[in-house]
């Protein structure tokens, strides 16, 4: 039985508190940024760039609207395949490993997501249990584990204790976005409106029906949606994987600008635009049609 | 009269922590029989109507529902209870984002296996559709069978969650302020409709009204309500102008805490 | 099923969109698991199980390897590292993700108002009566403009910004700082822009009819009433900056990262598990920053 708030508690809780209120979080945020640039010893003068970055710079953006379609190193080997060729299978490599990843991702965050929200709890043991309370608690602090590990140090992690393998940059993106989801699925099932599953209980429908059919359809939408914009970061964290050795589009990135080659660079940046903001503009239709 | 559910309260309370939604309720409604109850905001309607319905555990004083005691009855009685009684919620408790015929179809969780629900719900086959469909022509929306739940009107969402209680295959209907969102034309329709439905199969139909004209008009019997407390209860051509403006006549104080 | 039933499932309205999107991924992460070279056995094999046991070996901290645990000496190693580098590095972060999401919230609360659809056009709110094609041409590319700027902005990942910045600016604070607030302004600025396109138009109307300009709109009536859910997304967005400037560091900017990556390339992965453990408690003291100021704006 739920307890409703009466009018008898509600003046205590009205009491003005000196803490409360916007002002003071701009305030704090505005000095917060002060001592940041104090920490870091950041001057102004810093941001006018060296010659030498100046000229890089320059060098950078006159190539952006020529990109190379073939390969700009001094020395070619006979028998590498052509540029263009080597950016396709470097795009097509950043999404194969986000695509595993968010497969993995999206089956232990359900998993991890249910066991981590209230509402699959109360619905499995209405009346509380000692399993109950530890698995919810023991799920949560994996979740926060998990997601408190940043992708590229889940990857360091990984290679050091198995040894770089694909599998190990795959999982690497996959724990922190489980994670992720895990978090947010269970908050949208638990904040989901809980009309229909009253309907269903007082239909005679079981804890089981009333999770699958009252709170679970109505959440699943916009569990939907996320994944696919977690989609779009995987991609992204994908493509930085490349920087630490793996064929996707940052290892070639990462090659070519150290090399100067920046028509090269240009043209890997172009598919690197084309994967996420493709990926980023059917994301977007697919939740404007879901959620309206 | 009829095959309809019969119920009986006696001395039923209901307390939510300091607030006491009902106070020693007396009333036995027979099996078939149509009941209004009406009464301000707070009287106690929607409580009373959940108290009925098996969903809420009186606080003290009993409850008894086709002769068997609601404050005794196990889990398991405790939903064939439940699965017996169509209710109706007020803000219609649909889930939007799926179709038409889903919501309807989890109506019959209380006698279904979870996997037998599951597979209506996905997969329904074509005598639960015909069942579903037979129901929706019932309600006067056939042709929104498989429409999704919120493209409808709020008129046509009060239908889908009426057809919804009659898939249970009830033996009462309790509707908790069924023509609260709609306008007048179609507020008759409605309890036409639920009427209509309850005369057929003589199940007992209990609604909370806001409108004493509907009650008069639609309903064998008037119940007033104010405050938790039973006022009046008589029959519709009984009843008099002075009581309805005692019950409708709210104190300064009862004003201020409204809603509350 | 009776002819009625059929003829409405026939018409029954369908998302075809929808349906083919979500069976295009699920096709896109089978091939992905079966033709891509992702197998658990590389894992799991026998020279990784080697690999494995080393690792194990090489996380006990220096000075404990061939004694028994002894918590004294631990803490004791543990307060030598974080005297030598860890709380300066874990101050440093903390100080790169707050400047940052403080520059990106400015940025995108300035940029989400080209980015509104009912603000940036010839005619918003619909008061200003007469529009010359020149102005209305002129609004058509601010929005679309800003659309696609916020769109490249986040597309950028943070860590491919902060290596081209370093380039140009050299190795300081700034590049890193620069390009973790370019990317969330990206995010913020789009956010924004939909909760301005969301705002309830009848007061900004009424503020237009009293001879509103567009910057006066913007300043009395568009911040602030984006302000409370903008300052939430800039507390969501700010828990992620500070996993990445943790990240970010691996690029040469004294933040975690740096000494991450010093640690693992001295192969000193004691070191460098306590460091990720260092970076945990960083993020998930984020986190719970976070949430109460989250509850404070609410």
């Amino acid at each position: 039985m739920s307890c409703l708030p009466t009018v008898a508690e509600s003046p205590a809780e009205r009491r003005p508190n000196p803490f409360r209120g916007r002002t003071n979080v701009v305030v704090a945020l505005v000095v917060g940024a002060v001592w940041s640039a104090w920490q870091l010893d950041l001057r102004l003068v810093d941001l006018i760039p060296s010659q030498h970055g100046l000229d890089v710079c320059l060098e950078f953006l006159s190539r952006a609207l020529t990109p190379a379609l073939s390969s700009e190193a001094e020395f070619v080997p006979a028998n590498a395949p052509p540029f263009l060729v080597t950016v396709l299978e470097a795009a097509v490599t950043t999404v194969a490993f986000a695509a595993a990843a968010m497969g993995v991702a999206v089956v232990a965050g359900l998993v991890l997501g249910f066991l981590a929200s209230t509402a699959w709890w109360s619905c499995v043991f209405p009346r509380g249990s000692a399993l109950a309370h530890v698995s919810f608690g023991l799920a949560r602090t994996v979740i926060a584990l998990m997601r408190s590990v940043h992708e590229l140090l889940w990857a360091l992690l990984l290679v050091v204790a198995f040894g770089a393998s694909e599998i190990a940059a795959v999982l690497a993106l996959s724990i922190p976005t489980a994670g992720t989801l895990a978090k947010i699925y269970s908050e949208l099932i638990d904040e989901s409106p809980r009309d229909a599953a009253f309907a269903l209980q007082a239909a005679g429908g079981t804890a089981r029906h009333v999770f699958c059919f009252g709170l679970l359809p109505r959440a699943l939408p916009d569990m939907i949606a996320y994944s696919f914009y977690r989609f779009e970061c995987a991609l992204r964290a994908s493509a930085v994987l490349g920087f630490f050795g793996y064929g996707t589009l940052g290892l070639h990135l990462y090659q070519s600008f150290v090399s100067s080659n920046y028509g090269e660079v240009w043209t890997l940046l172009y598919a690197l635009f084309a994967v996420v903001i493709g990926f980023d503009l059917w994301s977007g239709a697919i939740r404007r049609r879901l959620i309206g | 009269m009829g095959r309809g559910l019969r119920f009986v309260a006696e001395q039923l309370s209901v307390r939510f922590c300091a607030l006491e939604a009902l106070s020693g309720v007396d009333l036995t409604i027979d099996g078939g029989e149509r009941v209004a109850f009406v009464g301000p905001s707070g009287a106690g309607k929607t409580t009373l109507l959940r108290a009925l319905g098996a969903s809420l555990m009186p606080s003290s004083g009993r409850v008894e529902v086709g002769g068997v005691d609601v404050g005794r009855c196990g889990v398991k009685e405790g939903r064939q209870l439940r699965a017996s009684i169509g209710f109706v919620p007020q803000d219609h408790a649909l889930v939007p984002n799926v179709r038409v015929v889903q919501n309807v179809v989890a109506g019959r969780v209380g006698t279904r296996s979870f996997l037998g629900s599951v597979r209506d719900y996905a997969w329904p086959s074509r005598a639960t559709l015909d069942e579903v469909h037979s129901l929706l022509d019932r309600v006067g929306i056939e042709d929104k069978l498989f429409e999704r739940t919120d493209r409808l009107s709020g008129g046509q969402r009060q239908r889908v969650a009426i057809a919804r209680a009659l898939y249970q295959r009830p033996l009462a209907i309790l509707a908790d302020e069924p023509v609260a969102s709609v306008d007048p034309s179609r507020a008759r329709a409605v309890l036409e409709l639920l009427t209509g439905i309850s005369r057929e199969g003589g199940l007992t139909l209990c609604a909370s009204l806001h409108n004493v004209d509907y009650a008069r008009e639609f309903f064998d019997r008037v119940v007033g309500l104010r405050a938790g407390k039973v006022v009046f209860d008589s029959r519709t051509d009984e009843l008099d102008d002075a009581r309805l403006g005692k019950l409708y006549a709210l104190s300064a104080d009862e004003l201020l805490a409204d809603g509350c | 099923m009776s002819p009625r039933v059929e003829q409405l499932w026939r018409r029954r309205p369908r998302d075809r969109f929808v349906r083919w999107s979500f069976g295009f991924i699920v096709l896109l992460v089978s091939v992905a698991w079966i033709a891509g070279r992702f197998s658990l056995a590389d894992l799991f094999g026998e020279r990784r199980a080697r690999n494995w046991d080393r690792f194990l070996a090489e996380i006990r901290p220096a000075p404990l390897v061939g004694r028994d645990w002894d918590w004294g000496t631990f803490l004791d190693w543990g307060a030598t590292i974080m005297r030598d580098r860890g709380l300066d590095a874990a101050l440093s972060t903390l100080a790169i993700s707050i400047l940052a999401i403080v520059l990106a919230a400015c940025l995108g609360a300035v940029l989400s108002l080209g980015a509104a659809r009912n603000f940036a056009t010839a005619d918003p709110f619909g008061c200003v009566g007469r529009i010359s094609t020149g102005s209305k041409w002129f609004w058509r590319f601010v929005y679309l403009g800003t659309r696609v700027g916020l769109i490249v902005m986040r597309a950028l990942p943070e860590y491919l910004l902060a290596f081209v910045l370093l380039l140009i600016f050299g190795v300081n604070g700034w590049p890193v700082v620069l390009a973790l607030a370019i990317h969330n302004a990206g995010i913020l600025g789009r956010l924004d822009s939909e909760t301005i396109e969301n705002a309830d138009p009848t007061p900004l109307r009424a503020l237009c009819a009293a001879g509103a300009g567009r910057r006066q709109m913007a300043v009395v009536a568009l911040w602030p009433t984006v302000f409370g859910r903008g300052l939430l997304y800039v507390f969501y967005r700010w828990e992620t900056c500070v996993r990445e400037a943790t990240v970010l560091g691996m690029l040469g900017v004294v933040s975690l990262g740096y000494w991450i990556d010093d640690a693992r390339t001295r192969d000193r992965y004691d070191e460098f598990v306590f460091l990720i453990g260092l970076g945990v408690v960083i993020v998930l003291f984020g986190d719970l920053i976070s949430a109460l100021a989250r509850r404070l704006v609410r």
